[in-house]
């Protein structure tokens, strides 16, 4: 005895959607949603240039006083929050989904993790409408960890992968993480973090969640070892 | 006021976009949700994607790319159960059970896939893409899409619930 064909899993799909009669109201519903961004657009626009104004009439003082600013030095845990603004973190980037990322669709896993020098979490909460970033965590003590976690993290294809993986449960449903990648020389890369779910571009794995909290654990190792790191200054 | 052509468009393509939407989310109120979107998201540039000359296909790519994104954003797990507007919506009394219950065998189905995989099942077998137009759809590589589809496939198939339907339709 056979399988389902196709053929047959197709019309069994295609079949068991339902009737649903269209909202009278869908093109109002649409329009509303046009003119809603066209607002948040307007908005977006106007705020950045109130900050290009205030940039450049500030920027005679701060070139006054300009001074070399160095990065955090490689290897300090940097539990802090951010105090949720909203702005662009150097590291972290973006705020999630405020400003789509561009995803190459058909990338490879694993990612290209050849001299890998330090790995940053980035996490943000959903407050109100905005994700606004809670933690940073850059780590590079035990980045080999990490590194053979990344490429022996399973697919769906392993037994023991359950639908119950992608599921988030509690506080993780308001959370978007993401691994920032920092190499000796090639460029930065980044993975999204979901729930138990790695991704990145089309790709993705499981075994986040243990990724995770090893790299917290290596963070707390940091913080509390013989010779405290160093502070980033302000 | 919407531009020109666009209002047609939406009465006479929506239902199969719909049918999309909902092959991927599995919930009526979030396939409604999908496709405003998606239309929102045309509407903008309603006139570039009609010089394109292939506006359905554009709204489709639209509908995946942000049920992708909803689904990174936050995940909330899917809830396979029949929605109360969805059994009334149905019509044919007599088989009204048996209706809801392949609904929910298929819904259970797609919800084990990944969404990757469940996207591109939907596009391949149900909307009958090529292999070359579904991977331009997703702007992924053909050998993507075709690792995806044997993957889903395969789960598929495995699933007796759903063996059990395809062979009752069959039997049709």
């Amino acid at each position: 005895m056979t399988g389902p064909t196709d053929d047959d899993l197709a019309r069994v799909l295609a079949a068991a959607v339902p009737r649903m009669p269209a909202p009278p109201d869908r093109m109002e519903r649409v329009g509303a949603l046009v003119r809603r961004r066209r607002n948040l657009r307007t908005v977006g626009a106007l705020a950045v240039l109130v900050l290009t104004v205030l940039a450049v009439s500030a920027l005679p003082r701060f070139l006054g006083s300009a001074r070399p600013v160095s990065a955090p030095p490689i290897g300090t845990p940097s539990p802090q929050g951010t105090g949720g603004s909203g702005d662009e973190d150097p590291i972290c980037g973006p705020e999630p989904y405020l400003t789509p990322v561009p995803t190459p669709f058909g990338g490879p896993w694993p990612p290209r993790l050849a001299g890998l020098m330090r790995v940053t979490l980035c996490e943000w909460r959903l407050e109100g409408e905005r994700y606004a970033l809670q933690r940073r965590l850059i780590v590079t003590a035990g980045v080999t960890d990490v590194v053979g976690m990344l490429l022996a993290a399973p697919d769906d294809e392993v037994p023991a992968y359950t639908p119950e993986a992608y599921r988030c449960t509690g506080a993780d449903q308001q959370l978007v993480r993401r691994l920032v990648l920092d190499f000796d020389e090639a460029p930065r890369e980044w993975i999204g973090l979901t729930c138990d779910v790695l991704w990145q571009s089309w790709w993705q794995r499981f075994g986040g969640r243990a990724v995770l909290d090893t790299l917290v654990g290596h963070a707390e190792s940091s913080l509390s070892g013989p010779s405290p790191p160093s502070r980033p200054t302000s | 006021m919407p531009p020109d052509g666009f209002a047609e468009f939406v009465a006479a393509r929506s239902p199969a976009l719909l049918r999309t939407a909902w092959l991927l989310t599995g919930d009526t109120g979030r396939s409604e949700d999908l496709l405003q979107t998606a239309l929102a998201a045309t509407w903008r540039r309603w006139r570039q994607v009609v010089t394109g000359g292939n506006p359905e296909a554009y709204v489709r790519r639209a509908i995946v790319t942000a049920y992708l994104s909803w689904w990174r954003r936050r995940w909330r797990g899917e809830v396979p159960a029949a929605s109360p507007g969805e059994a009334a919506a149905t019509t044919g009394a007599g088989d009204l059970a048996t209706e809801v219950a392949v609904r929910d065998t298929v819904r259970r189905a797609l919800a084990r896939l990944s969404p990757q995989q469940r996207a591109v099942v939907v596009l391949r077998y149900v909307e009958d893409l090529s292999v070359a137009d579904t991977a331009d759809l997703l702007g992924c590589s053909p050998a993507t899409v075709k690792v995806q589809a044997h993957r889903g496939l395969r789960a598929l198939r495995a699933d007796p619930d759903l063996s059990r339907s395809s062979a009752e339709e069959v039997g049709r």
